[in-house]
């Protein structure tokens, strides 16, 4: 129903930037989420989005109409947005019923309609029966669900949520995942979607944007973030990875410290930077890297290893228990390399460091 | 918040159930022992026909000195005679002790019988000089006047020359005809027989030391005024002479009210005490209940007390029930406009004063308006500064005659030459106008309070729905703001009603009366006049504690959680082209509301005729100024209320700092009592609480703290001490627990944390509390006005007084003072709080 592009958004406050020339569309019925850390400008981004904020540069366009950018800027009340908080926003005044039907009062829909749109949106979030409560009588994961039914009745073209799930425990947190997944299906609706939860952003997107400090490092889907991160920081902040340092030659990289070198076909020469991911690694006869098992938790599904390859260098392996079964601490071991993220140290080399820490 | 402070399981040593009872018990006899003894003393003291109870303690003295006197000065000197002179001397004195003891008792005839079988009843070593010591008492006390110019020859002479003149006194009562030394026979003149004698015998006794009094004089004298009849002087002697006044005596006696005071206070305490063991179900003693008894009792004698002796006086004025106060006081037109009035201005003052509030609140909360800080800081002062202050410069402004701004109005209006007009300050919407323009800056804090403190999000949640600013106020910001709305019109309500300072400066000249003027014209006229003040301080008393319970319904009820979790800005609203035309409306608004009335302040305090413009010949002069620097009283004045305002700031912050100890990191049973007994009393209309503090604290109950400074310090406590303690209280539940938590695991003891983390923490709030108690009770004057003496007068009495008897540019002189060390304070609290606080 809506797309959104943004073109050379950047946001300051006063001296302070936060964001710099965010450049990315969104398109129709697409579920994105915007990841990072905390601070890095995600939420300030979509207040953008939703007209909270002014872009100090750059223009947001639902559907290639301008409603921020240069002289036109579109209240946030004209946009045709839902969106969750993190704190949900739940007026207390107000009944559950109260809550869900405001966005179509204010829209001065029928009476009739009203009752049928937010009957039915609280069945779909499964709060038919609290429908007279007031919300303090709600726990927290209820609240969240007024919020999100307050979000969708009026059938907005474009559903924000920022960081609606942080309130909620693990187990619930997962659950509602679920739901808003399956409510985005149903409704059809374009999803911007605010977390620094990597799980999170896996699990439910059709995109992900990555950010950090500002500055979008990547933009892909869960998939192609998570094998091919464009840059140490997104290998590092979405899933588990070790980084080496080492020189790479013809077909060959030769890893600092430890004396030991890894096959590579890659086009990239001199310094590099090499991030193994825990699951690339295999125990296995004859394998590229050795080393002694310096320490190993066995987690019931997984064997979770650390590896010393000698000079102070480290990898970590998460194995199938029923092949690592037998590996002890101090085990001479071998390790097959089954992949692995391969980046240029350049100039900036010590950023990639800092960023990782 | 959720971050209640958990309960410190502080570990408490285990005493026996059994022993915690047994005190308890034992200490409730103790004070049943103490309500009986101070009833008997107290009975005992009706019976004895005295006038005060310090007669005891007068007696007990006496019996001392009089003793000491015998020993050193009368047997010594009975004793430089022989044999003979001294049987005729001791004859000679009992029977000049029984024609006295006769001429006391009224009896003449039984008193030979009386005064010998009382020295019988003496033990037999005291019988000898029992006369002696009956004369030594009386004759200091009601014995034949010594001129001083006697006294001045007798002074200077040797210990030989005093022994040879007390010897020729002690032989002259027996000898009629004897030679006198030459003081003697001044002062006994030609008086002759009884006279005489008590005269020489008087003589006797002052001439024993150079100071020539036999006891000290202010015993005598509080000795003549505690015991005024003569038949109980004669039993008073009696005891001096026998000594039956034990110290104990006395002092269950002289101090039996405050005896029986102290015995219910400390029944009350103990049966409380128990309670709440029993709430408990453990019976362990914890210290903190001291300071909350503590608290209690304070509050117990110094407002429960008098507030409830105002009631029961005006339903019993003469001891029994009785509605004549109220049908004389309500039928009479004068208390009815009264109260009319007062309903009006007060209701027509909530009004405007929340519709002037909620919009300046919300502009300068919420919106771009073109400097918003500095309006809220200008509010906000107004807050601080005394309100009879803007009666006085209305009064110059609106003035029918020569208001300043009546004449700028005849000019642009053309009006005839010699008219009155167009707008009378004296009348009732005078009086709402300037209670307004004074009382909306509290209805402006309590709702900028909370507007600032509501979560920007539900604002939000609201726009994205698709409301627009205008239908967010109404739908979203207002509602939620309800309870502290109707919070702040209240406390305007409650403030108006119960203002005494504006109604008497701007109502008394037009006759506009309002309960509080009613009042304290009421007090000023005697008995009848004092019962009928309580009838009226009743009515406002109701007001008030309906509002209280209305109000903190109201609070409990719509108590909305709007604080986030997640610390965001408040929600600016783009005013958009509106922005310059609303800010140039807010500086209209503080002109005519702030700066015009100060600005007349200041140039009325410079004018020699208040009548004339400050621009005309000779009417400029800073003679005012100078004058209140360098005139005794108003620097005695400024001393006191500096120092009475000093005194009530620290104590007030020092409970108010235990208090907060109490609600915030303790869920110690009972903690909520203080709480509500302060909020109690500083509901209270000022004129009440003073006017019940008056009533009780005469010494009737026990404590005689009337014309003293405690009195005024006592009732600006009562007043003030819930602005000290909110402050601490807020700023200690912003700190989370778990900061002092820290400190304790890394070891520091409990003293140390609050040294070292909490005190630093709340320090800004601790000074903030401290200035917020002393600058309403360094002005106070409705209060001050029922209560001062001569000696205990304050800067904003004084004023007043200038005001209406003086001179008003003198007034304004140091009204602007008061403003200048308002303003100064502030802006030293700014520094040390580091800019985190003023007012």
């Amino acid at each position: 129903m809506a797309s959104v592009k943004i073109q050379g958004v950047t946001k300051a406050f006063g001296s302070a930037v936060v964001l710099e020339t965010f450049d990315a569309t969104f398109e129709n019925g697409e579920f994105v989420t915007l990841l990072g850390p905390s601070g890095c400008g995600k939420t300030t981004m979509l207040r953008i989005i939703a007209g909270f904020e002014k872009p100090t540069a750059g223009s947001v366009s639902f559907d290639d109409k301008v409603v921020s950018g240069g002289k036109v800027f579109l209240p946030p009340e004209k946009r045709d947005i839902g969106m969750v908080f993190q704190s949900y926003a739940v007026w207390p005044h107000m009944t559950v019923y109260d809550n869900v039907a405001y966005p179509l009062q204010i829209k001065k829909v029928g009476k009739q309609t009203i009752k049928q749109k937010v009957d039915r949106v609280l069945a779909a979030v499964h709060l038919s029966q609290y429908a007279e409560r007031i919300p303090s009588q709600l726990s927290g994961g209820q609240q969240q669900r007024v919020a999100l039914a307050r979000a969708l009745v009026a059938s907005p073209a474009l559903l924000l949520l920022d960081e609606p799930l942080s309130n909620l425990d693990a187990k619930l947190r997962e659950s509602m995942r679920f739901e808003i997944k399956e409510i985005q299906k149903d409704y059809g609706i374009t999803v911007v979607y605010v977390t620094h939860d990597q799980t999170e952003a896996m699990a439910m997107s059709d995109r992900i944007v990555v950010i950090n400090r500002g500055v979008i490092q990547q933009i892909g889907s869960p998939k192609e973030i998570y094998t091919n991160p464009s840059n140490p920081f997104v290998a590092d902040f979405v899933g588990k990875i070790e980084f080496l340092e080492g020189t790479a030659k013809d077909g060959v990289i030769e890893l600092d410290g430890c004396g030991q070198s890894l096959h590579y076909d890659g086009a990239l020469r001199g310094r590099v930077l090499v991030g193994i991911r825990p699951e690339q690694l295999q125990f296995a006869e004859g394998g590229e890297l050795h080393g002694t098992v310096k320490s190993h938790f066995y987690l019931g599904d997984v064997n979770d290893c650390r590896i010393d390859l000698g000079g102070g260098k480290e990898v970590r392996i998460i194995a199938d228990p029923f092949e690592s079964a037998d590996v002890k601490a101090g085990m001479q071991v071998s390790l097959r390399v089954r992949g692995c993220h391969v980046y240029a140290m350049d100039e900036g080399a010590e950023d990639f460091r800092k960023i990782l820490t | 918040m959720k971050n209640k402070a958990q309960p410190k399981d502080r570990p408490t040593r285990d005493i026996e159930p059994m022993i915690v009872k047994a005190v308890l018990a034992a200490l409730f006899v103790l004070s049943v022992a103490m309500v009986l003894s101070g009833i008997t003393g107290s009975r005992s003291f009706d019976a004895s026909g005295y006038d005060q109870e310090a007669g005891y303690t007068c007696i007990y003295k006496m019996s001392g000195e009089v003793r000491d006197y015998s020993k050193a000065h009368f047997m010594p000197a009975l004793d430089t005679l022989g044999e003979q002179e001294r049987a005729d001397v001791s004859a000679k004195l009992h029977e000049m002790m029984v024609s006295y003891w006769g001429e006391l008792s009224g009896l003449a005839d039984t008193a030979q019988a009386e005064a010998d079988a009382f020295i019988a009843s003496l033990p037999e070593g005291e019988q000898a000089d029992a006369a002696a010591r009956f004369f030594t008492a009386a004759f200091a006390v009601d014995g034949p006047k010594v001129s001083s110019k006697i006294k001045k020859q007798l002074s200077p002479m040797s210990d030989a020359e005093r022994g040879e003149f007390r010897k020729a006194m002690l032989l002259a009562l027996t000898d009629e005809s004897a030679q006198l030394p030459q003081a003697a026979a001044d002062a006994v003149g030609d008086a002759q027989g009884v006279e005489r004698e008590r005269m020489l015998l008087q003589l006797f006794l002052v001439s024993a030391t150079q100071d020539n009094e036999s006891v000290p004089t202010e015993l005598a004298n509080s000795f003549k005024k505690s015991i005024r009849k003569d038949p109980a002087r004669l039993d008073a002697y009696q005891k001096t002479v026998a000594g039956s006044v034990s110290w104990v005596t006395q002092f269950t006696i002289s101090a039996s009210r405050t005896v029986i005071m102290l015995g219910i206070l400390l029944m009350l305490d103990t049966v409380l005490l128990f309670l709440l063991m029993l709430a408990d179900h453990n019976w362990q003693f914890d210290f903190k209940w001291v300071a909350i008894l503590l608290i209690i009792d304070f509050m117990l004698l110094f407002m429960m007390l008098p507030l409830l002796y105002l009631v029961v006086k005006a339903f019993f004025p003469e001891g029994s029930f009785t509605l004549e106060t109220f049908t004389r006081l309500y039928t009479y037109a004068m208390n009815l406009d009264a109260l009319k009035n007062t309903l009006i201005a007060a209701t027509a003052t909530m009004i405007l004063g929340t519709l002037l509030a909620f919009p300046l609140a919300w502009l300068v909360g919420r919106t771009n308006l073109y400097g918003r800080k500095f309006f809220r800081s200008l509010f906000v002062l107004t807050y601080m500064v005394p309100p009879y202050l803007g009666a006085m410069a209305w009064l110059r402004l609106l003035n029918p005659n020569v208001g300043t701004l009546n004449v700028v109005f005849r000019t642009l209006l053309n009006m005839p030459e010699g008219s009155t007009g167009p707008i009378n300050i004296y009348s009732l919407g005078g009086l709402i106008w300037v209670l307004t323009t004074f009382y909306y800056p509290y209805a402006f804090i309590t709702i900028s309070r909370a507007m600032e403190k509501m979560d920007p999000t539900l604002e939000e949640a609201s726009r994205i729905s698709g409301a627009s600013p205008l239908k967010t106020l109404f739908t979203v910001t207002l509602p939620m703001m309800t309870p502290s709305l109707i919070a702040g019109a209240l406390l305007v309500f409650v403030c108006a009603a119960s203002c005494y300072g504006i109604p008497s400066i701007i109502g008394a000249p037009g006759k506009v009366h309002t309960v509080t003027t009613r009042i304290i014209e009421y007090y000023g006229l005697g008995t009848q006049g004092i019962n009928d003040a309580t009838g009226l301080a009743v009515f406002l008393m109701v007001i008030a504690v309906v509002v209280l319970y209305v109000s903190d319904v109201v609070m409990a009820k719509r108590q909305y959680i709007t604080v986030s979790g997640k610390s965001t800005r408040p929600n600016i609203v783009d005013l958009g082209r509106w922005r310059l035309p609303i800010t140039l409306g807010v500086v209209a608004f503080a002109v005519v509301v702030i700066l015009i009335p100060f600005a007349t302040i200041l140039t009325t305090s410079f004018k020699v005729d208040v009548g004339k413009s400050l621009f005309d010949p000779g009417n400029f002069t800073i003679g005012q100024w100078t004058l209140i620097f360098s005139r005794e009283e108003t620097l005695m004045c400024l001393k006191n209320s500096l120092i009475f305002g000093a005194v009530t700031a620290t104590i007030g912050i020092f409970i108010a700092c235990v208090m907060s100890y109490l609600l915030q990191r303790t869920r110690i049973r009972g903690r909520k009592l203080p709480d509500f007994m302060i909020t109690l009393g500083s509901g209270m209309p000022s004129v009440v609480i003073a006017l019940g503090l008056i009533m009780t604290m005469k010494g009737d109950f026990g404590v005689n703290i009337y014309n003293t400074a405690y009195i005024m310090i006592v009732a600006y406590l009562i007043k003030y001490l819930m602005m000290g303690m909110r402050t601490v209280v807020s700023a200690m539940s912003q700190i989370h627990v778990s900061l002092e938590e820290c400190s304790q695991i890394s070891g520091a003891s409990w003293t140390r944390t609050m040294v070292r983390i909490t005190g630093p923490l709340i320090f800004p709030s601790i000074a903030a509390g401290w200035f917020l108690i002393f600058i309403p009770s360094f002005y106070e004057l409705s209060m001050t006005t029922l209560l001062y003496s001569n000696t205990t007068k304050t800067i904003g009495f004084q004023l007043y007084e200038y005001w209406t008897y003086t001179s008003q540019p003198q007034a304004c002189a140091m009204a602007f003072g008061i403003l200048m060390i308002v303003v100064a304070l502030n802006f030293l609290l700014n520094k040390l709080t580091k800019g985190e606080f003023s007012i």
